[in-house]
């Protein structure tokens, strides 16, 4: 099963993520600030190019971030890249739910800023702290 | 005669009794030995383990003792370099800072205006540029990727490119400035290359001031300008491009000018993302709404006070928090 999901613990500087690859679904929490975005995020990717190749039916990515650096910015985008393979392969659905605190206008423009340029179901979902 | 023999015979007996008791004596004494020689052996066993183990734990604790003298020393080692490391990043804010604009050279072009520039680490990704030509003033908050010393490579990189295009090249459109310094920060970086570029860029609000005509025009890539009219109480935003400068580009992007006419009073603010970003020690982010209606609670205050406060707001926010980014907010009052 350990190959079936990928799970990291949150830190200062880096998100929780809990990647269920037997149900589909993905959950990537807190604050992404590492000083280098590239080799933290290069694992989870690594674990992705394989999850893309046989994919649950339904892929279900929530994400809520309160804060990302540029060069996580950048990981994201690659991230949402990923999952829109998977519909654009026909092997599963995938979708994604932007978590924002409903007092964080930066937080939504930046999420309406991926969802334009996406091309797999995006919601803006908002919560109240 | 008969008594003699029966004292001989008495005498016999009394010897071989205490002939058979010496016997029983010795017998004891030579299983005491027997004794004492066992136990001796085994005291002799005991002692030649305890001597060994002590040479045991001699040698442990040499080396203990060693391991900890080369901690110590790695320690050290550790200590030096991260100082030579302090000492180099500190010298290279001298040069970082020896770039940036004077404080009196700005406050003479703008006798109200404050510029808050407080640095995560020693050297910093934001840095801001100024720059009087044909009786305007040319100012611009610009916020590189990353902090620190790749912030601070970034942050030459843009200075050195904006004084080329302002000064030498003599643009004076803010947004034909912006594109000019897209396209140089991706030449300069090889950025058109997939394979061998880095991603990195940068933030720019950036504004050309005619204090006669009272007009901004202002371009911004990824960074908003702020205003407030004179008695207003709300902030107005002036919209940037949202692309950053710098970076892969996959089409074109164009960065507009807006022309901006001001009355006398009103107040503007340039800034970098920092002070929005910034979390308190309840891990709450300051947010830019939070900061907005910070600004506009303190309307009242000269721009000198303004900055003041805002850098107090900021040490109280923050706590005993790290500081998340690079921070710049500069407020000018026509």
């Amino acid at each position: 099963m350990a190959e079936n999901s990928f799970t990291a613990e949150q830190s200062a500087k880096t998100p929780s993520v809990n990647f269920d690859g037997t149900s589909g679904v993905f959950d990537l929490k807190g604050k992404s600030i590492p000083e280098n975005s590239v080799l933290f995020y290069k694992p989870l990717f690594d674990w992705l190019d394989n999850y893309i190749q046989n994919p649950a039916p339904k892929t279900t990515l929530n994400i809520q971030l309160d804060y990302f650096n540029t060069s996580s910015s950048k990981c994201i985008v690659d991230l949402f890249k990923k999952l829109e393979q998977i519909t654009k392969n026909g092997k599963g659905e995938a979708q994604i739910n932007w978590l924002y605190d409903d007092q964080d206008d930066d937080m939504l423009e930046a999420g309406e800023d991926y969802k334009s340029i996406i091309k797999i179901p995006f919601n803006l979902v908002s919560f109240t702290k | 005669m008969g008594s003699e023999q029966d004292n001989t015979i008495m005498r016999q007996k009394l010897l071989m009794e205490l002939n058979e008791k010496i016997l029983k004596q010795k017998k004891e004494l030579d299983a005491q030995v027997e004794d004492l020689i066992v136990e001796k052996e085994h005291v002799e066993t005991e002692k030649k383990k305890i001597e060994e183990r002590n040479i045991k734990l001699w040698e442990q604790s040499e080396a203990i003792h060693r391991e900890k003298e080369l901690v110590e020393k790695l320690k050290q080692e550790v200590e030096i370099r991260h100082q030579e490391v302090i000492d180099s990043i500190s010298y290279a804010k001298r040069i970082q800072s020896a770039l940036l604009p004077l404080e009196h050279e700005i406050n003479k072009a703008l006798p109200e205006c404050f510029v808050l520039f407080r640095p995560r680490d020693i050297v910093s990704g934001d840095f801001y540029w100024f720059n009087e030509k044909d009786g305007k003033i040319f100012i611009a908050a610009v916020d590189c990727t990353g902090h620190g010393v790749p912030g601070a490579f970034m942050s030459m990189v843009g200075h050195i490119l904006l004084d080329e295009i302002v000064l030498q090249k003599g643009l004076n459109d803010p947004g034909k400035i912006l594109n000019e310094l897209d396209n140089n920060v991706r030449t300069v970086l090889r950025q058109d290359n997939q394979d061998t570029s880095t991603r990195d860029g940068m933030d720019v609000c950036f504004c050309i001031i005619d204090k006669e005509k009272k007009t901004i025009d202002y371009a911004g890539a990824n960074r908003p300008l702020w205003i407030v009219k004179k008695s207003s109480k709300e902030i107005l935003e002036i919209k940037s491009t949202k692309t950053a400068i710098g970076g892969l580009r996959e089409e074109a992007v164009f960065f507009q000018t807006t022309v901006l006419q001001l009355e006398k009073g009103d107040t503007f603010y340039l800034s970098s993302d920092g002070y929005a970003d910034q979390f308190s020690s309840q891990d709450k982010k300051m947010m830019t709404k939070r900061f907005k209606e910070t600004l506009l609670s303190i309307q009242d205050k000269t721009l000198q006070e303004q900055g003041k406060f805002l850098e107090e707001f900021h040490v109280n926010w923050k706590g005993d928090m790290e500081q998340t980014d690079d921070i710049l907010v500069i407020g000018i009052k026509i």
